[in-house]
């Protein structure tokens, strides 16, 4: 018999052939005795080999767990864990430069009124539009609420800092006493 | 600290890990050392190097925690590591082997049935031993650890064809092998 499928024995003996294939070669194995007595062969030798699997002596788990805790590096973060941790650590700066922000508008917007009061918008702040006259009472509020909110922020930051920490120093368990 | 961990599927403790939780990784050195140990050292059959190895599996695995997808088991994925890193062990130690350069023998039923004297386990290992290093490697994800083609094509990183091809002339090499063995016990 010509063209022994060979090379599709291992795949047929391991289970690994699709249906067409593994149906070509069983329909050629019960006519091939030399394919036949190779498969015999394979069979055979995944047996021997299951019969002494190379067995190691048992590892020490505590040991390997002590050498890999002294051989771990610290990891290092990603990109993105980079950039988010850059960034947390800026929103208590861009918090602060929001409410210098508010403050230095809160200011001007009173200077503003106070000129337009004493009547001199006209000589030298022409450029600038006329501030609608806002009662006093508003602004106070406005800078108030708005300075209270940044505050809660701040705390809010500081709350998730210590909890975080906190998190990261309990996840700091060496890997031998886990 | 690690009964916390026993119920906990390995996922939830690879993310943890990916946070930087040593304490999950730990747990998941537990789990998985053993095996991955066992495979290394069928790969060696070398017991220190087998620790060494598996060592190094999971020191490399917390570094590239971050790439790990669990599109494919953990398991696959420690064993991608440690096979890689047992091969560039053993190359270190052993002059490279071309698989393709070496003669096949011819496909005959092997002499296997033939071998049993009291040291078969012992003429089996050495066997293996003496195989390619490219071809042992499959030889030993097929046989001993169970993975199919496709897993071991992923954890050696070669295409499907090339384990078939790798695990046949694995096999009819052994056999060669294994009769060589068996006509030297002979005389």
């Amino acid at each position: 018999m010509k063209d022994h499928p060979i090379q599709l024995l291992d795949a047929y003996h391991d289970g690994e052939l699709d249906a067409e294939s593994e149906q070509r070669v069983s329909r050629h194995l019960q006519a091939c005795s030399t394919c036949r007595a190779a498969l015999e062969g394979l069979e055979n030798l995944s047996r021997l080999l299951a019969a002494h699997p190379p067995e190691p002596p048992p590892f020490a788990l505590e040991s390997a767990l002590g050498g890999i805790q002294r051989r771990l590096p610290a990891r290092q973060p990603t990109f993105w864990e980079r950039t988010l941790q850059t960034g947390w650590q800026a929103i208590p700066g861009m918090i602060i430069a929001s409410w210098l922000f508010l403050e230095a508008a809160f200011v001007l917007l009173i200077l503003m009124q106070i000129f337009q009061g004493l009547g001199l918008w006209s000589a030298w702040l022409t450029p600038l539009p006329r501030v609608a006259a806002i009662p006093l009472n508003v602004f106070v509020l406005w800078h108030l609420g708005g300075s209270s909110l940044l505050g809660l922020l701040v705390l809010s930051w500081i709350s998730g800092w210590w909890i975080r920490s906190r998190t990261i120093a309990a996840n700091k368990v060496p890997l031998g006493s886990v | 600290m690690g009964a916390a961990f026993i119920e906990e599927p390995d996922r939830i403790l690879i993310v943890r890990a990916q946070q930087g939780d040593r304490a999950a990784f730990g747990e998941l050195v537990r789990r998985h050392y053993p095996p991955i140990a066992a495979m290394v050292f069928r790969m060696c059959e070398n017991h220190d190097m087998a620790q060494d190895m598996a060592q190094e599996t999971f020191i490399r695995g917390w570094e590239k925690l971050n790439l790990y997808r669990p599109i494919a088991p953990f398991r696959s994925w420690l064993y991608r590591i440690a096979a890689n890193a047992t091969i560039d062990a053993l190359r270190r130690i052993q002059p490279s082997l071309d698989l393709e350069s070496l003669p096949l023998p011819d496909p005959a039923p092997g002499p296997e049935r033939q071998v049993e004297s009291s040291d078969q386990a012992a003429q089996v290992r050495q066997a293996i031993r003496r195989l390619p290093l490219a071809s042992r490697s499959v030889l030993v994800l097929r046989e001993y650890e169970g993975l199919s083609y496709k897993e071991i094509a992923l954890t050696l990183n070669i295409p499907i064809g090339t384990v078939m091809s790798r695990l046949s002339s694995a096999r009819k090499r052994l056999g060669m092998l294994l009769q060589t063995m068996l006509e030297e016990e002979i005389r």
